[in-house]
């Protein structure tokens, strides 16, 4: 077996639809499920089918549910009042 | 009374004063090498200051002031401020921080999370001062202006300033104060300001239990 020496050079922008392989160019969603301390973007189908788990990354707010339902002591207000 | 009608000759918390200068040092982002080149300073010079030392701890050729600013426009739309601007440097209802259009409009979910704070300050980082005659009145906005003469400080623009003159209160400078306000107004100022301060993030209120 040998290469093939006339193959043209692996065009990177390709990659979506080339045989080297990553996800088809279909139609796909992702929506990011929080779990936890934890984000993780599921793939699913333009019909809601799962499909499989893309990413999992630590979650952004820390806080936990008792720290959200805690009140803050004032009343963040000041975006209404913005120019 | 939000002005006191007879001023004291000394230097105190939350006085008017005039004559001074508001210098910024501006960065990109930190320098953490030699290289301390990359600054900008911005000088400014408004009409009016506000005093942000403590009265007892003014001297030593050392001041921090506060620019009094324009307020804002908006305030205007919300009928409980319209009525009278310096509710804001009070505790407020909840439904009095907002337009009552705009208290209308959050989800039911909204309306208890923000009932659940109580009666507490709003726009925590503003004082307004009333109108005086000796304050200079200006136009807001473009499309509908309103005149008025309140201002306002915000606590996060307070400097510090370094001045020969201001040696301790009394032996201070204070042919540059205009207004000076009632004990009780002052002490508004002094309990939000306060305020400001002692706020703890929520991520603190709980772990601090």
């Amino acid at each position: 077996m040998s290469l093939n020496q006339n193959s043209s050079p692996l065009n990177y922008t390709d990659l979506t639809t080339d045989s080297t392989g990553s996800l088809p160019d279909t139609q796909l969603k992702t929506i990011i499920y929080p779990f936890g301390k934890y984000d993780i973007t599921v793939v699913l189908t333009p019909s809601g089918e799962f499909i499989g788990i893309a990413e999992i990354k630590i979650a952004h707010d820390f806080l936990s549910y008792k720290q959200r339902i805690t009140p803050q002591g004032y009343h963040d207000v000041a975006d209404f009042y913005r120019e | 009374m939000f002005y006191e009608e007879q001023p004291q000759k000394t230097l105190r918390l939350a006085d008017i004063v005039q004559g001074y200068i508001v210098g910024t040092p501006a960065i990109d982002k930190p320098t953490l090498n030699a290289n301390r080149n990359l600054y900008s300073l911005k000088l400014t010079f408004p009409l009016y200051y506000v005093v942000m030392t403590p009265c007892c701890s003014i001297g030593e050729g050392i001041i921090s002031l506060a620019p009094l600013i324009q307020i804002k426009p908006k305030f205007f739309q919300n009928p409980y401020f319209k009525d009278d601007l310096t509710n804001i440097n009070r505790i407020m209802k909840p439904e009095q921080t907002v337009p009552p259009e705009v208290w209308s409009s959050f989800s039911y979910e909204m309306q208890q999370e923000r009932l659940l704070e109580g009666t507490t300050y709003s726009l925590v980082e503003s004082f307004i001062y009333e109108n005086h005659s000796l304050l200079a009145e200006y136009t807001l906005g473009k499309t509908n202006p309103i005149n008025t003469g309140y201002y306002m400080i915000d606590f996060r623009m307070i400097y510090q300033l370094e001045c020969k003159k201001v040696q301790n209160p009394k032996d201070c400078p204070w042919e540059s104060k205009i207004l000076e306000l009632t004990i009780s107004s002052r002490n508004e100022l002094r309990d939000k300001l306060a305020w400001y301060y002692q706020r703890r993030p929520k991520e603190d209120l709980v772990l601090a239990e």
